[in-house]
């Protein structure tokens, strides 16, 4: 066979990135189950403690729970507000709005630790710094735009025709929107949320600069804990959130394709 | 359905503008309760975009619209009351084909019981009932036609409008539908109206036909009426398919073609003629002096193509120009049908003699 070289090529290279994809989030799933006080591979026996550790103490679970918070909050905020732009990117013709889509996708092209800075400044000078309202507001429009690309990309390929007619039989566009267009870009609407909610989950560069105080979040402390002591409850709580983040992913994908089979 | 809700319809100068562009440059219409009106036309010339702001989903730059005595010009779509039927249906695919009919009766807060009889009633005229629990993924096309038909009559319309609803059907199926849908607009006693690009459909199904080109209303007629006394060349040419020659007038009812004179049914404006020659109106004759009436034109046979039912030959006139006359194929004719290369004479009745004016 003439083509067996590059596919044997293929192969390896393919098998190479997925290597280097998964390794390290296997590590540190490792390393989490380890015995020993360092973060020492291979672990030389296994144990639950740092889960324990994560788990039992106090400082830890508030930054989490808090974490957990402001997540849900900016995205319930940037849901409705990323697929009411993509909505309007979609329908209308005027050439202002379109140049108005770049505005909405500043926050993935500007680096973080500029847009950081900038948030930290302005914070300072109206008192949003180290408040839920600052981090709800900031998490909220760094990931607009997931949810803005998702949902445009949705209705790019939804027909806006059953709209008019959903109008013609009798909804306003409102009613309509829900009623009609709403059910059929469902998915789309369901990723932009979780790429939302993960990405508000694990901001670190944001949240070291205006996060603070009481208003402490997960990846914030672990960054901050990482700076004293190495010790593998950091490995725990990162399994757990990659536990979080896979659990999220694995079913809203199962849900997408228990629609399409129905 | 006891008490019709249908409307007239009343389009008053009525312009749209996308940017510098107009897409509609003041179209009246005038179109009675229960008249099926169709708007033909080629690409482009603004029949979506007149049954759009007929509909209420665009605006109009300028010009009113009337339902009735009613002026809805800014009527959203959902308090105009109209049924509408798109090219590709439009069907909701994720609610099963008595939701889609149900919606309108829904989006009214009928009582759901009442649902439930009308839907049936719209399934049963539609020819789909026992078809209600399916998915509109597993219809065809014909069956998703007739069910968006179902949704757009269901809740007793005032106004039924179509944009091109049978272009996605072959052929067969789409002439079935035609017939459907005339008897359905003769039962319900609608106010339709229909666009299309098709002009054999057009005129098969329409009491009316209004010929739009570049933004206006060019003609609007009786089919027969756009058959027989087509405005211009552009009608003539759109409508029927005809073949156009210029003529020369040389009388109030009479042109030159060639060396031929022929006779025409209405006096003749001064000014450039053309003729518009259609294959079937025209009969292969003898010899023999023409009958009071008859116009004759005399040609040379070209290439003759088999087309099934009949024959189409080609016939180069005395002129210059290439015509086509069409011969059924039955075997009567076949003994008298002449050879490639003959010189033959042709008659058409004066009736049938069309000679419109030359549009710039
Ligand atoms: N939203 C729009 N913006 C700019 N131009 C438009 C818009 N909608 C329609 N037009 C233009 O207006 C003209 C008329 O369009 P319309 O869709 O009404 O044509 P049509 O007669 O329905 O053609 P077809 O038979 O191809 O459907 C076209 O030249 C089209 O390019
Ligand atoms: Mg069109």
């Amino acid at each position: 066979m003439t083509s067996s070289l590059p596919r044997l090529l293929l192969w390896i290279a393919t098998g190479a990135i997925l290597a280097f994809l998964v390794l390290p989030i296997g590590i540190v799933i490792i390393m989490s189950f380890s015995d020993s006080r360092f973060l020492t591979f291979p672990p030389p026996g296994f144990s639950w403690r740092w889960y324990a550790a994560y788990f039992g103490d106090r400082d830890w679970m508030d930054a989490t729970l808090n974490s957990l918070l402001l997540a849900s909050l900016s995205t319930l905020i940037c849901v409705p507000v990323g697929t009411a732009a993509a909505y309007a990117a979609n329908v209308s013709a005027s050439p202002l709005l379109r140049r108005l889509q770049i505005v909405l996708l500043t926050p993935v092209m500007v680096p973080v630790i500029i847009l950081a800075a900038g948030l930290y400044m302005v914070y300072a000078q109206v008192g949003l710094n180290a408040t839920k309202l600052g981090l709800v507001c900031a998490f909220s429009m760094m990931n607009l735009p997931y949810v803005f690309i998702s949902v445009l990309a949705g209705l790019r390929s939804f027909d806006m025709n059953q709209e008019n007619v959903a109008r013609s039989l009798g909804l306003g566009r409102f009613a309509a929107f829900v009623k009609v267009t709403l059910p059929q870009i469902r998915p789309s609407v369901a990723t932009g949320a979780l790429f939302a909610f993960i990405g508000a989950l694990d901001e670190t560069v944001v949240s070291i600069f205006i996060a603070g105080g009481e208003n402490q979040t997960l990846p914030r402390r672990m960054f901050m804990s990482l700076r004293n002591e190495i010790d593998p409850t950091i490995a725990a709580i990162s399994a757990a959130l990659i536990t979080l983040s896979f659990a999220l992913v694995v079913l809203s994908s199962l849900r997408s394709k228990t629609r399409q089979g129905a | 359905m006891t008490q019709s809700n249908f409307v007239p319809v009343r389009l008053q100068d009525i312009t749209k503008s996308y940017h510098d562009f107009q897409a509609l440059k003041g179209v009246s219409l005038d179109i009675a309760a229960g008249e099926f009106v169709s708007i033909l036309g080629p690409s482009g010339s603004g029949k979506t975009t007149l049954l759009q702001i007929i509909g209420g989903f665009t605006r109009p730059s300028a010009g009113r619209v009337f339902f009735g005595d009613a002026d809805v010009t800014l009527l959203p779509p959902q308090k105009r009351d109209i049924g509408v039927v798109f090219q590709n249906y439009a069907l909701f695919p994720h609610l099963s084909v008595a939701e889609n009919i149900a919606f309108p009766l829904r989006a009214r807060k009928t009582p759901p019981e009442r649902i439930q009889q009308r839907v049936a009633r719209a399934l049963r005229s539609v020819d789909l009932a026992g078809y209600g629990d399916r998915p509109i993924a597993n219809l065809s096309g014909g069956q998703r036609q007739r069910v968006a038909l179902a949704r757009a009559i269901v809740f007793e319309p005032r106004l039924i409008l179509m944009d091109e609803p049978l272009s996605a059907l072959d052929k067969n199926l789409r002439e079935a539908m035609q017939m459907e849908l005339r008897s359905l607009h003769a039962e319900l006693g609608a106010t339709i109206i229909y666009v299309t690009h098709d002009q054999r459909e057009a005129l098969t199904m329409s009491d009316r036909v209004a010929v739009m080109k570049a933004g206006r209303i060019v003609q609007i007629d009786t089919p027969r009426g756009l058959y027989s006394r087509p405005v211009n060349d552009f009608v003539a040419d759109f409508v029927g398919e005809s073949t156009l020659v210029p003529v020369e007038r040389v009388g109030v009812r009479a042109v030159r073609l060639g060396s031929a004179v022929l006779g025409c049914p209405r006096d003749l404006a001064p000014g450039q003629l053309c003729i518009a020659l259609q294959a079937e109106t025209l009969l292969l004759c003898g010899d023999e002096p023409a009958e009071p009436g008859t116009n004759c034109l005399e040609g040379t046979v070209g290439e003759i193509v088999f087309q099934g039912e009949s024959l189409k030959a080609s016939l180069a006139l005395q002129g210059g120009a290439e015509i086509a006359i069409r011969i059924p194929s039955h075997h009567f004719n076949a003994r008298a049908l002449p050879a490639s290369g003959s010189q033959v004479r042709v008659k058409l009745h004066v009736e049938d003699t069309v000679v419109v004016p030359v549009t710039a």
